[in-house]
């Protein structure tokens, strides 16, 4: 994957002139649709009001320098479904968004390592065996079918949470540890596989004839290698999650991002969908930089001999 | 043994699917005095909650989850060997402007990829199997540029090179030759993670407009009737898992997952 931080805000670059175009390749003029959602007339004055405001009218070098230093700032347009500013609209759904996307990551990477290390310790163990399976079901089945499966059983027949109802911590347990899980099954492999690589090197012997256990020796000699595998599939598992946590949020039927983004589609309220779009864009970059700028730390050897 | 259970996987997915694409009922029939209609008779699974007819919905969303599965697997393909090969021989500023698509592509997150395509071809099965195809050809193309550009060091490409091959040529002659089994091995990885994506985006509504009888579409709409019919929610999972888990089974990746 991408290994320099100049690449990385090229690609930014990219990503921002193709959300820039969105709205000039989807069909329909966007005053009119404006117009149309809010009740309004179409008139030829209305539209050109409309399209003067937004700044349509103007060149697109100009509209794309409009845009960029809008997103800088934080005006991010206003949405032509509501009228109201995308900034608002977004405000109150972003917690829960963040909540179970962040969260369940955040949980994946704290625990696949423990889980990694245990199940590498004992290779065809009863742990290595299950996080296989895990594994192997997280590729098959997909999150929301175990949302629905789960929300039914633990809410309607055991009665254990109020998945629907409850209050929010009650609403975004589920969601949070399900992301989590289909987050972890293919970390804890990466990791596992990682420390059995470790395992047969040569200062893997030596740490043993040291005197080491197999597990201290795995722990203290092998966490390096296994973080830097670690970190090269950080990247990958946040892109799946932004979905993940999309189909288990509908799932579940939680208010945050993603069901503001599917009406967004439906009514071509492109001010909506560049902001989303660009959002997770600059934080996908984010995590990227951050896995770089770590790695850098963590691997000292310079960048040529490591390739 | 794999083998195996592969085929036991995904022959019924596959007669389904057949089934769907040459038509058996009416999948948008309602018949409301036959709501929930138990298995048997003239509807072989059953009926939902409107009394359509479920064999029929399961078919032909099947025969649409194939076709968009293979659509996506030519794309990614396609696509991502002609975009890593650019990455890796062509004139170095295209080369250079080619690795930064790849790696902006490998970057976006399926949801991202398939927001921009549905939002501007609208939402239809053509589309989802491009969005889907686009969102495999960063990794693809990144394997494709990163094998190319090793292959491109070997000792017999540079002694063609001096015989007077043209970088076409050799590109033709040696790199395809390296490139394509690798490609391929990671494609059959790639494909029960492009089935779980498709059933994904039409859960959330981005496969069709609704009522289409996509799987994940389906399972969106019967989730209300978990309790009264479990069978509508257990039928269109089972097929997913068997398409899913049957191309996964078929060719094991190597090294797991990079979902």
């Amino acid at each position: 994957m991408l290994r320099n931080l100049p690449g990385l805000a090229f690609v930014l670059w990219l990503v921002s002139l193709v959300v820039f175009l969105l709205p000039l390749a989807m069909p329909g003029d966007p005053a009119g649709i404006a117009l149309l959602e809010r009740q309004q007339a179409a008139t030829e004055e209305n539209l050109q009001a409309l399209r003067q405001a937004w700044g349509l009218d103007r060149s697109l070098p100009a509209q794309y320098g409009q845009f960029v230093i809008g997103f800088l700032s934080g005006d991010w347009g206003v949405s032509l479904r509501t009228g109201r500013a995308v900034v608002e609209e977004m405000q109150p759904r972003l917690p829960w968004s963040l909540a179970i996307g962040a969260g369940g990551l955040l949980i994946a990477t704290l625990a696949c390592l423990p889980l990694g290390h245990a199940a590498a310790c004992r290779p065809g163990g009863l742990l290595d065996a299950s996080t296989r399976a895990l594994a192997v079901a997280a590729q098959s089945l997909p999150a929301f079918v175990l949302a629905i499966v789960a929300a039914w059983l633990l809410s309607a027949q055991w009665r254990l949470v109020d998945v629907y109802t409850g209050g929010p911590a009650q609403r975004l347990l589920l969601p949070t540890l399900l992301v989590a899980l289909y987050a972890l099954a293919p970390l804890t492999r990466l990791v596992r596989q990682a420390l059995r690589d470790a395992a047969d090197q040569p200062y893997m012997r030596t740490a043993r004839a040291k005197g080491l256990s197999r597990r201290q020796a795995l722990r203290r000699h092998g966490l390096r290698p296994a973080l830097l595998t670690l970190l090269a599939a950080l990247t990958p598992q946040a892109a799946w999650v932004v979905g993940g946590t999309a189909v288990v949020e509908v799932a579940f039927a939680i208010p945050g991002l993603s069901q503001l983004v599917v009406e967004s589609i439906a009514s071509r309220d492109h001010p909506v969908l560049r902001a989303y779009l660009l959002a997770v864009a600059l934080l996908m970059v984010a995590v990227q930089a951050a896995a770089i700028v770590l790695r850098r730390l963590l691997d000292p050897r310079p960048a040529a001999c490591a390739a | 043994m794999r083998r195996v259970s592969a085929a036991l996987c995904l022959v019924p997915v596959v007669l389904l699917s057949a089934a769907g694409a040459i038509g058996t009922a009416d999948v948008h029939a309602v018949d409301l005095g036959n709501r929930h209609a138990p298995a048997g008779g003239v509807h072989w699974l059953g009926t939902d909650h409107l009394g359509r007819d479920v064999f029929a919905r399961l078919a032909q969303g099947g025969w649409r989850a194939v076709c968009v599965m293979l659509g996506a697997a030519a794309i990614t393909v396609a696509a991502g060997l002609a975009l890593g090969l650019a990455a890796a021989m062509a004139w170095t500023p295209l080369r250079l402007l080619a690795l930064r698509l790849a790696e902006m592509l490998a970057l976006l997150p399926d949801l991202v990829i398939a927001i921009l395509v549905v939002a501007v071809l609208g939402p239809s099965p053509p589309a989802l199997a491009l969005a889907l195809g686009l969102a495999g050809v960063g990794p693809a193309a990144l394997l494709v540029q990163g094998l190319a550009r090793q292959t491109m060091r070997e000792t017999y490409v540079a002694a063609a090179r001096a015989l007077g091959a043209t970088r076409a040529g050799a590109a033709r002659r040696h790199v395809l030759p390296a490139v394509l089994p690798a490609l391929l091995t990671h494609l059959a990885a790639h494909v029960g993670h492009i089935v779980l994506s498709h059933a994904g985006l039409a859960f959330l509504g981005l496969g069709a407009d609704s009522g289409a009888p996509d799987w994940g579409a389906m399972l969106f709409e019967y989730r209300a009737h978990l309790f009264e019919d479990p069978a509508l929610v257990a039928l269109p999972c089972a097929t997913l898992v068997l398409l899913a888990g049957g191309m996964n089974l078929l060719i094991e990746p190597r090294s797991l997952p990079r979902r």
